[in-house]
């Protein structure tokens, strides 16, 4: 049975003229049987021409937004055209498209409301760095104690959401560093999140969004969203 | 308070609220946003003019400068003020949020018509 029949990848790009083109490219030969729109999130570079020469298919920003307010953007366009579900692929090519079917046979047969791929269960491919990976811990153990929930890659930009999902998302989605507050408001909505394992490649190119000059704040801005994403009813 | 301070702080408090009353005329200030100012001002002026009540507030509170009250007050109300301007910006910043995104998406929908 096939219980999500229309879904939708978004991809957020930022000043991906390098990669944009084969992550693209890669998307529509690997899996076609999902839709994509890609959000150019106010480039600087020429990323929009890319996508125009294309005839890719994208939302272009007037503004720059940020990550959050950019992936934001995608599950609004997947409320209004109607899709089952939808998921978070970025432009540097890190993640594996080849995946999304284990994604979404997981969503499946779980009956989740979002399937977040997480590079930590089989412990293959690219694995961050070591200071992000005390980082992501430190998240994992938040998480925990605060919703009795294990999530091994609460950082993971790589999600399937469903419709209700979606929904919530397209309501209320962080600015920035979206990943792990994410998790606690799905989670404090009764939804249900698992994981499924995942390889992911170390970026082909661009630059993270999280830089080394801005990631006391990261760790700050996260730990006082997860509390207050804890608190709030 | 000494009367020097008194005609330097009358005399700044003129000037500041003719520039203040001088942007908002030309549309360059919100009064939605200035009417603290304006209320700092004119507390301001009063203390200046009647600097007795300083010296009365500051007895109250157990201050034993009047000048250090000035400078209390001062604090307090940038504070109120610096806070006011956090919310609207937050608040501001949201708004800008969704209408971008408004907009991205019908520019996007009206794309797509154009193709048809």
């Amino acid at each position: 049975m096939m219980l999500y029949m229309k879904k939708l990848i978004i991809i957020p790009a930022y000043n991906e003229s390098a990669n944009i083109k084969a992550t693209v490219e890669n998307i529509i030969s690997t899996v076609p049987d999902f839709d994509y729109v890609v959000i150019n999130d106010h480039s600087k570079d020429n990323t929009l021409d890319i996508l125009k020469e294309n005839h890719f298919n994208y939302v272009n920003l007037p503004v720059n937004l940020g990550i959050g307010g950019a992936v934001q953007t995608g599950y609004k366009y997947a409320l209004e055209y109607g899709y089952d579900a939808a998921v978070q692929v970025d432009a540097d090519g890190q993640h594996d498209v080849s995946y999304l079917k284990n994604l979404v046979a997981k969503m499946e047969q779980e009956h989740a409301d979002m399937v977040i791929g997480s590079r930590f269960i089989s412990k293959e491919g690219f694995q961050s760095t070591f200071m992000r990976r005390v980082g992501i811990t430190y998240f994992t153990k938040m998480i925990k104690s605060l919703t009795g929930h294990v999530i091994t890659d609460p950082t993971s930009g790589f999600r399937l959401a469903n419709r209700q999902v979606i929904e919530y998302f397209s309501k209320d989605y962080p600015r920035d560093y979206p990943e792990p507050e994410s998790i606690v408001y799905l989670l404090k909505r009764n939804m249900k999140v698992v994981e499924e394992p995942v390889m992911m490649k170390e970026r082909q190119g661009g630059v993270s969004s999280i830089r080394m000059s801005s990631s006391v704040y990261y760790m700050v801005k996260v730990t006082l969203a997860i509390l207050i994403e804890s608190i709030r009813k | 308070m000494t009367a020097q301070l008194r005609i330097i702080l009358i005399f700044m408090i003129i000037i500041t609220g003719m520039l203040v009353i001088r942007q908002i005329k030309r549309k360059n200030l919100a009064l939605k946003y200035t009417i603290s100012w304006l209320f700092l001002l004119f507390v301001i002026l009063i203390v200046s003019i009647f600097p007795g009540i300083l010296g009365w507030l500051s007895g109250l509170m157990g201050i034993e400068l009047p000048i250090n009250m000035v400078f209390f007050l001062g604090f307090i109300f940038t504070l109120i003020i610096m806070y006011r301007l956090t919310e609207a910006v937050s608040k501001m910043s949201s708004e800008i949020t969704e209408l971008t995104q408004k907009v991205a998406l019908l520019d996007k929908e009206i794309k797509e018509q154009n193709k048809k």
